[in-house]
This record gives C-alpha cells, structure tokens and sequence, in this order.
C-alpha cells in the first residue's frame, strides 16, 4: 500500500541552500573558477567526460564545480544534461593510427618505430607529496626537442604482419547503442564496449585485478597505450562528403593476450582493447583487460570468474544507474518498513509462545 | 542550391509547441488542429500541417518511407537537410510513412508492431485533398466522448484501411491525416463506421 | 581547395583567433540563417583493436549553422563544442568562399595562414612529445 504525503518543501529548500554555502566555502578566499577547474583538475574532468559518455571539457568542469568534486555526482549531472540535446550526426570510426601522439609507449618491443614517448605522466614520478605546491610556484615551460616526433605506427601492426597476433577487422556491422535500444544479452564485443567505454573506473579496475590475480587469468602484456588529439569527421550530406568538426584527445590502450589455438588454427595472440576520452590511461588498460576477459566464451575458455560473466560485468558497471539504486533506499519507505516490523512482532509473539511450550516437550521425552 | 523549404523558426519550442498538440490530436481522435507553421514553397500535395508534423516528429533516428506520388528531390534534401532522417525504401521498417491514400489502395505492408511490442508500428502521415469535420466517417472509442464525424474526402480505401486496425488490435497503424493546414488523428483505438444519414455532431466539439 | 578543407581548418581554429582575422578580410556578405545555429551532440565511434568494427565510444557536443546570402548560396558549417558563433563563421566563410570573386582571397589570405597557424601549434606539440622520448643506451659491462 502507498500512502501518499506532502511536505518538507522549507526544509529542501534551506538544505540546497545549505549545500551551496558549503559548496562556496570560506569567503575570504577567492572563488574557483570553472576556466581553473577545466585547466588544473584534467584527469578529473576526462573522468567525468569519459563516464557521462559526453565529451565536453567546460561542462565537465562546471559539473565538478556544482557536485563539490563528487565526480560520480557531476557524471550524473552530464548526463542528465546529455538527455536535453539532440544527436545531429554520428561520427566516422575515430582513426587513432594518424593521432597526433602525446604519450606512446609499448611494453613488448624496446625499439619500436617512433620510439617510447613518456609524455606528460604520473609515472616515474616518486609519489611523494611535492610541498612546493603548497607555495604556488612558477611551473617551467615544458621542454622542447629539435626535431618533432617521427610517425608512430600501432604497435600491434608489427605483430599482425607476421600473423601472430588475432586480426582485428572491419565487416561493416552497423554498432549497437545501449542510449537507443536497451542490453539484451548476450551482446557483441562492440556493445560490450560502449558499455565498458562509460562504466565506472574504480568498477573496472578492481575487475581488472581480479583477472590478473587469477579470477579469469589471461596473461596480458600492454601492447602499446597511446594518448594524442585525433580528428573526428562526420559525414554531411549536403556536402556528399566527410569534414572534420575538430579534434579531440582520446586514451587507447591495445593488450596483447595469451593465445590460443585449434587442430585448424595456429596459435596466436588474443587482444583486449580499451579507448576513452580525454587522458584516462588506466581506465583503458582496465577497459582492455575486462574486454577480454568478456571474450571467453567466443574463445572457447572456461568460464567461472566474475570478470568473464558479461551480464555481471556490464549491468553493474555504470555509476549513475549503481547509485541511483543504492541512493533511492535513503527515501520514504516508512510504509513497508511498518509492514515488515508488524511481520517481525508477529513472528517474536509465534516464538515466544513455541518458548513456553517447549519446556513441556523436553518434560514429555 | 538554395534552401526553400523552411524550418521551425524557434526549434526547441515551435517542436514542443507542436508535438502537444500532435498529442492532443491523438489523444481526441477526430477532433482537428490547425498547425501554425511555414507551408513548404511548392503547391504540392504536401501541406504546412503535414510538413510541420514531420519537422517535429522526424529526427536522426527515424526512418522514414515516402509515398512515390509524395517523393521529390526537393522534398528528400529538405528533410535530409532539417530533420536528419533516413529513408528507406522498407516500408516495414519505417517508423513514419508519408502516403496519399492511393498509396494505402495499394496493400503496401507497414510494420503493425507486435502483440508484445506494439508501439513498433508505422505511423501514417497522410496528406488529404479535403479534411473537415461533419462528414460521412463516424469516429468512437478511447478520446471521444459518444461519437465525432470526419470528411476526408472520396476515401473509402483510407478509412477501410484504418478501419482493419480493430482486426489485430494491439498491432496496428496509427494515422496522422492532413490537409493544408488542418490535422486529426485516428490512432489505432479509434472505431470506424461510415455513417449515410448526416447526424447532429457532438456537442464537445 | 575544397569545402572540406575549409572546414577542417576553420574548424580546428579557436573562434577568437578565427573572427579578427575574418573581419579583417573585409568581405562579409550579408546572410540569413536557415538553420540553427544550434546545439546538439555527435555520437563518436571507435574500432575495435582500433581496425575492426565500430562501436559507440560515447558523444560530443557539437554546433551547426546553415546560411545563405542573398544570391542564394548556402554555406554549412559544423564545430566541436557549443558555440553558436563559431558554426554561423563557419557556414559563412563556406557560403562567401562559393562565390567566385571571393574564393581566392578566402584561400589565400584566410585559410592558408590559418593552416600554417595548426601546422606550428601541431609541430609544437609534436616537439613537447618528441622531448620526453625515451634513448635507450646499453651499460657497459663490467668484467
């Protein structure tokens, strides 16, 4: 039964007030602005980009600005703005083999064509707090080499040449989008993908350990992980050809798998692949790492970890639907709380009444 | 090349605008609507009412099947150039077909849904020579309080038509029916009877 | 020089740096939009393994404009991100740049230093990474 009830408009309306009083903090110190947010907090806005599944740098920013920092709140608040906009074109398949690379490194080959580029990363870096932060100092400008960078092939086209390594090809199949039709399991590897591309990083990450720790081993090597700008074109009508709307930086991260093979093939080389927006290295290793594990069944590989159950994996993995279930328990449920304690009182009276009459079977035996 | 067909002037509201009152012409089947909006230049058979009808329903992720009396270079850049949607030449995979009633004369096989999914079904959007109220057509069921009449013209072949929806109820075709700049609608639900003594019309209307 | 073209270098250009230079050309014709300037999103695709098939790596925004000026040419343009601005620039530029008299100095004085602008930036950027790339040299054993 649901009981209707109304009330607590003031009280909403003094917490949002509240809430923005903490939001601003302590007024003597000057306000954060969205341009600062969007140039100093990067990794955090490609988070919240990349699982918004919306790329939009200064909305990001203004989402992490009204979510305190919550990323998983501003997530949320990209996507519902992502609801109010209509889709005017879809993209050609972003071709990251002409990146302009940032950051490419491989950790199967030492001398690969185009060399290893650290580019700007965390790595290396000795995870001691640099208290000079504190002092807000001057930061150098970055360095510059001589000559630029040489053309940066993927790695795993090296691999494929000698056929020892999956081929991954194009058959021309039109994607599936679970923002138009919902997951109907089991689903191909490119809606896997879509869903993997939005899932939470934290989410994916453990998963990705677990594999690695043996829940659905599969022996990965990081192929190559690049990071760079690359142009997207849409196809326009009007015009009867592709043009470039600009470019954006996106993540990629290639995994080279344990191989396989049968009386018919040879063995080769699995892959796992992982992409985002924006600089979000280890979510797409994470991603590449999840993508084959999810491959097992295509495989022919037993299946018996949590990282290899597609319908597990992708129907947790997204954070704004995981909080919005775990979120509504804090609503009125006084009703059925009451149902429960009544069936609870009921059951305490059924005991208690056994109680009394036990004493009388122990007597008779 | 030169854009004569125009759009909606204010996208965002002229759809909204629009799109309650395609809901109110559903809702209230028979009842008709008058669509404020840029008529396409040409003197065709396509009307202000029908085209605003397509600028709001039609977008990125709908199919659309143009009747061959319909179709039209002008008429595929307009919508390609506006709307954005694709055309197909399946008529059950469209999501809105834009007929004349020859077209439904003849028996082309649009999507009526399932008995599970019955909303994946083909909406008509049919352009009229004549709509008006008063007419021969008599329209019961869900919306109409007791019973409303139509004029569509010399349409037996429209209205049998939709009259084979109650056959296979839940699956069918609802129909958007226009002229110039006048709209009804006669969804699936709606019961049709052709009616040759002229009745006193309701009095909601 | 193609529309296409255009396109990629107007759109690449960041509209501030974009609209003194165009003004500066002195050549705006007057226009009427036709369509938008408006916001929505592209859904952007990947391929699997970067080769394979495509899939729904999530969307952008995006901003178009259509215009025509009073000959009836029509000129389209289309930028990431969401300013209005920069897609009716854009459409504009298209729509001039169709016009006979004015193409040449649309390419010439306009696109081509543009271009020149994205190939310094890029090559820039280009160096920025080539400095962080790795020598490998091999330790000399010891006995």
């Amino acid at each position: 039964m649901y009981v209707a009830v109304k009330g607590g408009e003031k009280a909403i309306a003094n917490a949002h007030r509240s809430l923005a009083d903490r939001r601003r903090g302590d007024r003597d110190l000057a306000e954060l602005s969205v341009a600062q947010i969007q140039q100093q907090l990067r990794l955090a806005i490609d988070r919240v980009m990349s699982e918004a599944s919306l790329f939009d740098p200064e909305l990001a920013a203004l989402a992490l600005k009204q979510a305190s920092g919550d990323t998983i709140e501003a997530v949320f608040l990209l996507r519902a703005y992502r609801t109010t906009l209509p889709r005017l074109a879809v993209s050609e398949p972003l071709d990251t083999s002409a990146m302009r690379v940032e950051r490419r490194i491989s950790a199967t080959y030492k001398d690969i064509p185009g060399g290893q580029i650290l580019g700007p990363t965390y790595d290396y870096t000795h995870r001691l707090l640099d208290f000079m932060q504190l002092a807000e100092g001057e930061v150098a400008t970055p360095a510059r080499a001589e000559q630029a960078l040489e053309h940066c092939p993927q790695i795993l086209e090296l691999l494929d040449a000698e056929g020892l390594i999956e081929q991954e090809t194009d058959d021309g199949l039109e994607p599936g989008d679970i923002t138009r039709d919902p997951p109907d399991y089991p689903l191909d590897r490119a809606t896997r993908l879509q869903m993997l591309a939005r899932g939470d990083e934290g989410y994916l990450l453990s998963l990705a350990y677990s594999t690695q720790r043996g829940y659905g081993r599969n022996h990965p090597f990081a192929g190559e992980i690049r990071l760079g700008q690359v142009e997207v074109e849409i196809f326009v009508e009007e015009l009867g050809e592709c043009v470039c709307i600009g470019e954006i930086p996106v993540s990629e991260c290639q995994m080279i798998n344990q191989f396989g093979g049968s009386r018919e093939a040879a063995p080769q080389f699995t892959r796992g692949y992982g992409l985002a927006f924006g600089h979000n290295e280890r979510k797409t290793m994470a991603m590449a790492l999840v993508d084959r594990a999810l491959r097992a069944e295509e495989l022919g590989e037993p299946i018996g970890s949590p990282a290899q159950q597609a319908e597990f994996v992708l129907a947790h993995a997204d954070s704004v639907e995981a909080s919005g279930f775990v979120s509504h328990l804090k609503l009125p449920h006084y009703v059925d709380f009451q149902s429960e304690l009544e069936l609870l009182r009921r059951l305490r009276r059924a005991h208690a009444e056994g109680q009394k009459a036990a004493p009388d079977e122990e007597d008779s035996q | 090349m030169s854009m004569l067909w125009p759009g909606l002037n204010d996208p965002v509201h002229d759809s909204q605008r629009l799109f309650r009152q395609l809901l109110q012409a559903m809702s209230e089947p028979g009842t008709l609507h008058l669509l404020d909006v840029a008529a396409p230049p040409e003197d065709g058979p396509i009307g202000a009412a029908l085209w605003g009808a397509m600028l709001t329903l039609c977008d990125l992720d709908t199919r659309v099947w143009i009747a061959r009396e319909l179709d039209s270079p002008a008429l595929r850049e307009a919508l390609a150039f506006h709307a954005g949607c694709r055309l197909t030449d399946d008529p059950a995979s469209a999501d809105f077909a834009l007929v004349t009633p020859t077209a439904l004369v003849e028996g082309i096989a649009f999507a009526t849904g399932s008995d599970e999914y019955p909303d994946r079904s083909t909406t008509l959007l049919v352009a009229l020579d004549r709509l008006a109220d008063h007419g021969p057509w008599q329209l019961s069921g869900p919306g109409i309080p007791g019973w409303r009449r139509l004029d569509v013209g010399d349409d037996e072949a429209l209205m049998e038509c939709l009259a084979r929806n109650r056959t296979r109820f839940p699956r069918g075709l609802d129909a958007l029916l226009t002229c110039d700049t006048r709209l009804t609608a006669i969804p699936r639900s709606t019961r049709i009877e052709k009616r040759l003594t002229e009745d006193r019309p309701c009095m909601s209307q | 020089m193609t529309r296409s073209q255009r396109q990629r270098v107007l759109s690449l250009t960041p509209r501030e740096r974009l609209e003194p230079r165009w003004s500066a050309l002195g050549i705006a014709r007057p226009h009427r939009c036709v369509r938008g300037p408006e916001i929505g999103m592209a859904m952007v695709r990947g391929r699997v393994g970067a080769t394979g098939n495509a899939f729904n790596l999530g969307e952008m925004t995006l901003t178009r404009a259509s215009v025509t000026l009073e000959d009836g040419a029509l000129g389209h343009g289309w930028v990431r991100g969401r300013d209005l601005r920069h897609a009716e620039l854009i459409a504009l530029i298209d729509a001039c740049a169709q016009q006979e008299d004015l193409r040449e100095r649309i390419d010439g004085e306009l696109i081509a230093p543009l271009a020149d602008e994205i190939a310094n930036r890029h090559a820039e950027a280009s160096r920025t990474a080539a400095a962080t790339r790795v020598d490998f040299f091999t330790m000399v054993r010891g006995e």
